[in-house]
């Protein structure tokens, strides 16, 4: 066990002799893997919280459901028991005739107009909230309710719905797309660090060949060069969107407030800038497996 | 031991440098290898550590074909060969113990029986009291020396010499010959390839004659 120990610190330290042998070159390499990364990260990250955002600024898409003028009290409570047994619908509320024609007065355009008509010519309506507003779901529940009894008319905003997911899909996918572009731009430029350094380290590497170092020997120190390449990089992206969220924490605040919502967007916790590292750490050491392979000695 | 059978080995230059070459090679035998530069003495010598692949044959080692084998348990049994060839290619900003005790320490000994090997193999090459010295201060010479004490300090079962020792002090080179003729003694395998009239080939033991042109013609002196 002492032997394996040895091995890997020899590993080790040959490993940090290659960054530190030529630290400007691999001080700006580890930069630009942080920012690689911070990139690949944050389109992530920040998608997230702007669908959150976006679903909680802009108007919801729902599905009202008028009322006949006949409708009947017994007809209401059967509406009413099957809304709130649908595990489909988050919420729903009832706008009484009276209550539709409250907020009509309320509008000034239309106020002159109401006072000359003789009864209140509106309709009850039910107004749901999706839990999944998904276009599908709209037509789903449109059929559901379409042949109830007491319900005259549906009115969906499964128009409003088919647009906000089409947008929604067509930015996860340009944002997923540059997020996998910056994560693969970073494996492969840790790869070509590592297939220089193995270069460069030609000469060494027939040594050990000729003394009978087994592959497993040779690759190792590549292995903890691309861990600590990786490593530093996830830092370094940890503490560069941290620093960038300073920044742009009051602006998103102010943005927030335009709307009377309140916008936060908090910095990785000590569990997801631990899994950052851990994951870019792996990612270098099988970048740099890789790029060592392609220039093994013979 | 070691078994060639029916060994070819071509290169673009030298299409038929080995052709249907067979050799066997037993367990405490000294072996010269004679010919010319360009004969494929080297070859040769590389093709037995496992590090040049015939182009076509069998080569065993210990009853193990040599090139089927995987390339970790090919480099396990390099560890069990002594390999001195020219032009020595050391960590040169490490100690002359440091790269001796390298091969040993790839083997996974502990590291105070690593250097205690190491020192004795530096001693037994005169290099004993300067096993601190960097080997990019070493001279030409010494620097031989120190790949004769990185080879013999694993207690190989089979040394392979490429010589290249003619220009020696006549005090060395008789000092080099009686190391291999002690580990030989000892029952350990020796081939040493060398130009014809070499010093380190032994008088008494087989001979193969590998001459230019190619395809060889080979003459086998026991």
């Amino acid at each position: 066990m002492r032997i394996w120990f040895h091995h890997h610190a020899r590993a080790f330290r040959q490993a940090r002799s290659f960054i530190l042998g030529q630290p400007l070159r691999h001080g700006v390499s580890i930069l630009f893997l942080g920012m690689l990364i911070a990139l690949a990260l944050s389109t992530g990250f920040f998608w997230q919280k702007i669908n959150h955002w976006v679903q909680h600024t802009l108007p919801e898409p729902t599905l009202t459901l008028f009322m006949t003028d006949q409708a009947n009290e017994t007809q209401m409570h059967a509406l009413w028991d099957s809304l709130a047994a649908n595990p489909q619908i988050r919420a729903f509320e009832y706008i009484s005739p009276d209550q539709a024609l409250d907020s009509l007065r309320h509008s000034p355009d239309l106020a002159p107009a109401l006072k000359v008509l003789n009864r209140n010519p509106l309709p009850g309506a039910f107004v749901l909230h999706l839990r999944d507003p998904s276009p599908s779901r709209f037509n789903q529940l449109e059929q559901e309710f379409s042949h109830r009894e007491g319900v005259a008319q549906i009115r969906s905003d499964r128009l409003w719905a088919e647009r906000l997911e089409t947008v929604s899909t067509l930015a996860e996918s340009i944002l997923g797309f540059c997020a996998l572009l910056f994560a693969i731009l970073s494996f492969l430029f840790i790869a070509h660090q590592a297939h220089q350094q193995a270069l460069r380290q030609q000469e060494m590497r027939s040594l050990l060949n000729l003394l009978g170092a087994p592959p497993s020997y040779q690759r190792r120190p590549f292995a903890y060069y691309g861990a600590l390449l990786g490593a530093s990089a996830g830092l370094l992206a940890w503490a560069g969107i941290y620093w960038a969220l300073t920044l742009i924490t009051p602006l998103i605040h102010a943005f927030g407030a335009l709307f009377q919502i309140t916008l936060d967007l908090p910095p990785l916790d000590l569990r997801d800038g631990g899994m950052l590292i851990l994951l870019s750490t792996l990612g270098g050491i099988f970048a740099s497996l890789l790029g060592q392979g392609n220039s093994r000695a013979t | 031991m070691m078994e060639f059978k029916e060994i070819f080995k071509r290169y673009p230059e030298h299409p038929n440098l080995f052709e249907n070459f067979s050799l066997s090679l037993g367990a405490g035998e000294w072996l010269n290898l004679v010919g010319p530069p360009g004969s494929g003495k080297s070859t040769l010598l590389r093709m037995m550590s496992g590090l040049e692949k015939p182009t076509s044959g069998t080569l065993t080692f210990h009853g193990q074909d040599l090139y089927r084998l995987r390339a970790s348990a090919r480099s396990r049994l390099r560890q069990r060969m002594g390999l001195i060839f020219p032009d020595p290619v050391f960590l040169e900003g490490h100690s002359l113990l440091d790269n001796v005790a390298l091969p040993l320490e790839i083997q996974g000994l502990p590291q105070a029986e690593c250097l205690t090997r190491a020192q004795n193999a530096l001693q037994r090459v005169g290099l004993g009291n300067q096993s601190s010295l960097r080997a990019r201060q070493l001279s030409q010479n010494a620097r031989q020396r120190l790949m004769v004490a990185r080879a013999i300090s694993g207690y190989p079962v089979l040394l392979l010499v490429d010589d290249f020792y003619h220009g020696w002090p006549q005090e060395q080179r008789q000092s080099l010959e009686n190391l291999l003729g002690s580990f030989h003694q000892g029952g350990v395998t020796v081939v040493v390839a060398s130009l014809p009239g070499g010093n380190l080939l032994s008088p008494k033991a087989r001979t193969l004659t590998l001459s230019t042109p190619a395809p060889h013609r080979i003459e086998i002196d026991t």
